[in-house]
């Protein structure tokens, strides 16, 4: 039997890996890594290897469902589109911005745009959002201003091949980036220095050379700290600080107070590792700063990222080879989803939804004026369907019902609503509350574009055809701006939203064509025109993306009285320890996919929750105990690792599982600059329990989110055909 | 043919698992009981996958009451028919790399399996009895043309395949650094 290959992306994380799949018959039967991959270089991550059964599974959505009768029951396309249209239209006549879109973070950067331009030009709302609220908000609202954009500034290839220091802080990169971790092992080989801050225990802590176990929420102090040592140990020029960066004067007066003794008092880090620490950063010809949600998902996450984004800008570690701030990407197609727009202030390439002036090439194109009031942010969906502001929510891609924050809040919300419409591969924990669902196909299934998080845009294409009626979602977006009687979406393939993509943003994709990107290794952006190279580091020459082309300090001052972290939600006496969240190697978020692999749920398949051995004695709880974690939001059960990865008072716990669905505690405490929830710390208490008690919590949770709705496909009444 | 096993690089390993999903998809495929044959072991250096060194004397084998754990030319070799999961093998090993599994069989899936620690709670008691007790080691995937799955997919090349020409090979160079050092200058084939 013949084997196919097609060249195409791991869906999975933000590295954008490549690879083969290999396709005989109309299936996916295995998968190779791609040797010429810049970023991956042959090697994948066993999400990458092993991650390809989903698209086969029996379970994917094959027809769209409507609610009739309480249950979810097969229809037609015609039928769905039908009924969805009519509720759109009224909703658009009554009050557009009655309606809201989440926007998938795993779909192409052609569906993500349609998204968005559904939103914008046939619903006339800016109530569009994507998972980066959840994620990177903070980096677009922290780098914005002070660099001009949020996007990684160099290649993840230059981390192996030239960065002298690497600074790696709140990012599990070993786990979440696993090739990413693999350049940073390739660096240390040949000499280069690492650093992590984390509270945690990591992989990539345990082979630091200097591991700051910041608490959680320390990171100001802790990065204040780092800048006034190089500061006071006269390693800033100041005279090129000034030449490249405005508020130096302002900074400098904000980190004289930052001295070594105040951080050691405040986040237990000693203070000669924070100076050896600030050296080999500081003195380091090439540094490089690694970040992710250890950074970003607190209450004051974008004041964390302006912290990095000031110690990048005053040691000069930008714009040069080897150097650079990288915010590490979770979702394989965030960084595109951004860029297309996919956020309520902004559209496609970053054009603010207020600026009239740069706002009349889209009138042009679109022939509809988008509209110029910023949207609902996701963060707020709930509570703006609580208030009766909201009254459809369209759900593309995504599952919130268990990707949090306080979910318990949340589905309390969706019932409320009028119309809830999911599209997605599988009949996921938020589909099966929905009224209308739709079935999408896959990365395997479609043709298209990622961004990776280093800007790469690559080409993804079909391997297999989508099962059933599955269908690709730009095509779904369209079809349905059809039925409501838009003509906006005349498009036949991804490559003629591509087309209207480079039209619309000409300074960033203008030179990006499908025919450049099937052969090469995809392209950096900005790429303005076809002779173009791309652009694999951001502010060479220290020109800045800002208005003034300077990079803008801002100082991060925390109240002097500060003693502790800075989280919200502080531990005391009932609730005694801070509950942290994260991610495992082996399963993707809320574990839709994964889940469903059987080899990747073997090797995961349960939820730990990570105890220091401290805390296991003071509670009695031993290795593999079933304990009951809660917060003031709820209480989930799961099974105990009693492990030094987590400092004493600190728990760590996963999303991955609806068995533990962790987003069930998290509060819904925000960054008042980006909406990013503070998912990283809940005050929370834990207990041992019988087997019988973990057993009936199990049930509640499995009545709860309806898990005996997700059966095969082929076991319902199917009926076929549009 | 000379021995063979396989070391881990501990300045090259993630810890990022995907040796030990190889090595369960290997197995599966090859019928054995379905789960990795490496053991990733907690260091304050991080994680590291372990796995059997192929003892020429193994103890393992000598112990097995049943003859299941043969020396078989390079490898040793664990036949999971005859294997009554008692367990001594485990007791004999001087380095732990071998475990009892429990492994069962399910209508829908197959055989499936889970290490004892992670009993899901789907199963009730009287599942747990229904589990057969196995033991499991590396067997270099004998089986395998291409060789052991591990070193295959491992993206940092950080599981070293070591045979006795590397041994040859290592120890002739740590002679020849001693000689050096007592005023031999030079190197010779």
């Amino acid at each position: 039997m013949t084997v196919h290959r097609v060249r195409t992306i791991c869906p999975y994380c933000g590295v954008g890996c490549g690879l083969y799949l290999l396709v005989e018959q109309g299936r996916i039967v295995g998968v190779e890594a791609d040797p010429e991959h810049p970023v991956s270089q042959g090697g994948l991550c066993l999400k990458g290897y092993y991650g390809y059964n989903h698209v086969g599974d029996p379970r994917r959505l094959q027809t769209p469902l409507i609610r009739k009768d309480g249950m979810l029951v097969p229809a037609t396309w015609n039928e769905a589109l039908n009924f969805i249209a009519e509720h759109l239209i009224r909703v658009r006549r009554q009050d557009p911005d009655a309606f809201a879109l989440i926007a998938s973070a795993k779909g192409t950067n052609e569906d993500s745009f349609a998204a968005q331009k559904f939103a914008r030009v046939v619903m006339g709302t800016n109530n569009v959002d994507c998972c980066a609220r959840l994620c990177h908000a903070p980096s677009v609202a922290g780098l914005v201003p002070t660099l001009g954009s949020a996007a990684t500034t160099n290649t993840i290839e230059e981390i192996g091949s030239v960065t002298e220091t690497i600074f790696i802080i709140g990012s599990n990169t070993s786990e979440c980036h696993p090739l990413v971790a693999a350049h940073v092992i390739k660096a240390r080989e040949r000499g280069a220095k690492l650093i992590v801050a984390d509270p945690r225990h990591t992989e990539m802590a345990a082979r630091a050379d200097i591991w700051l176990r910041v608490p959680v929420g320390g990171n100001i102090p802790l990065i204040n700290g780092i800048m006034h040592i190089l500061m006071r140990d006269g390693l800033i020029n100041t005279i090129r600080v000034n030449r490249m960066a405005a508020g130096f004067d302002a900074l400098a007066a904000n980190l004289a107070e930052w001295t070594p003794e105040r951080v050691e008092n405040i986040t237990g880090v000693p203070r000669a590792d924070l100076q050896a620490a600030a050296h080999l950063y500081g003195k380091a010809s090439t540094a490089a700063i690694l970040y992710a949600m250890g950074v970003t998902q607190f209450a004051n996450g974008t004041e964390n990222v302006l912290a990095l984004a000031n110690l990048a800008i005053i040691t000069g570690h930008l714009g040069r080879s080897g150097t650079g701030l990288f915010p590490l990407r979770g979702q394989n197609n965030i960084q595109g989803t951004c860029d297309m727009g996919c956020l309520p202030d902004f559209l496609p390439g970053y054009v603010h939804v207020g600026s009239s002036q740069k706002q009349t090439r889209f009138s042009h194109v679109w022939s509809v004026k988008p509209p110029s009031k910023p949207g609902i942010r996701a963060t707020e969906i709930s509570e703006g369907i609580m208030q009766g502001k909201i009254r459809v929510l369209y759900v593309f891609g995504a599952n919130p019902v268990l990707s949090g924050p306080d979910t318990g809040y949340l589905m309390k919300a969706l019932e409320r609503l009028d119309l809830l419409i999911v599209q997605d591969i599988f009949l996921t924990e938020t589909a099966r509350l929905a009224g209308v669902v739709l079935p999408a196909a896959c990365a395997a299934e479609k043709d298209g574009t990622f961004t990776n998080t280093e800007r790469r845009i690559q080409r993804v294409r079909m391997a297999v055809p989508p099962p059933g009626d599955a269908r690709p979602d730009w095509r779904i977006f369209s079809e349905l701006a059809r039925e409501m009687g838009s003509s906006a979406f005349p498009y036949r393939s991804p490559e003629e939203i591509w087309g209207e993509i480079r039209l619309l943003i000409p300074e960033r994709f203008g030179g990006v064509a499908y025919k450049r990107l099937n052969d090469g290794p995809g392209i950096l952006w900005p790429c303005p025109d076809e002779a173009h190279p791309g652009t694999p580091i951001l502010y060479s020459d220290n020109v800045f993306l800002t208005p003034s082309g300077k990079a803008q300090l801002k100082p991060v001052p925390i109240d002097p009285e500060q003693t502790s972290a800075g989280i919200v939600e502080k531990p005391d006496k009932d609730y005694p320890l801070v509950l942290t969240t994260g991610r495992r190697v082996y399963h993707y978020h809320t574990g839709t996919i994964t889940r469903k692999e059987w080899v990747l749920n073997q090797i995961g398949p349960e939820e730990l929750v990570e105890i220091n051995p401290e805390d296991g004695r003071r509670k009695g709880i031993r290795n593999g105990d079933l304990v009951r974690v809660c917060t003031r939001r709820g209480l989930i059960s799961a099974r105990a690792w009693i492990t030094d990865r987590v400092p004493p008072g600190t728990i760590f716990m996963t999303f991955h599982f609806w068995e533990a669905p962790v987003n069930e505690l998290t509060g819904r405490a925000q960054d008042p600059v980006c909406g990013i929830p503070e998912l990283k710390a809940s005050a929370a208490d834990i207990k041992s329990i019988s087997s019988v008690d973990a057993r009936m919590i199990r049930r509640q949770k499995k009545e709860r989110y309806l898990v005996s709705l997700e059966v095969p496909v082929n076991r319902r009444n199917v009926t076929k055909g549009d | 043919m000379p021995r063979q096993f396989i070391i881990p690089d501990k300045a090259k390993c993630l810890g990022c698992c995907t040796c030990l999903a190889a090595c369960m998809l290997t197995h599966r495929e090859e019928g054995a009981v379905p789960c990795p044959r490496l053991f990733l072991t907690p260091t304050a250096q991080g994680s590291v996958p372990l796995q059997c060194r192929q003892c020429d004397q193994a103890p393992c084998a000598e112990v097995c009451p049943v003859h299941a754990i043969e020396v078989q030319g390079e490898v040793v070799v664990l036949n999971e028919k005859k294997c009554v999961g008692c367990g001594i093998c485990v007791l004999a090993c001087p380095i732990g790399c071998i475990e009892i599994q429990a492994a069962r069989q399910t209508a829908a899936t197959g055989i499936t399996l889970t290490t004892s620690i992670l009993l899901p709670l789907t199963r009730s008691e009287q599942d747990e009895k229904k589990m057969r007790k196995i033991a499991v080691k590396c067997n270099m995937c004998y089986f395998r043309p291409e060789g052991p799955a591990c070193v295959k997919v491992c993206p940092t090349e950080a599981l070293r395949l070591v045979d006795e020409e590397d041994i040859r090979f290592w120890n002739l160079q740590r002679r020849q650094a001693y000689a050096s050092s007592i005023g031999f200058q030079g190197a010779a084939e």
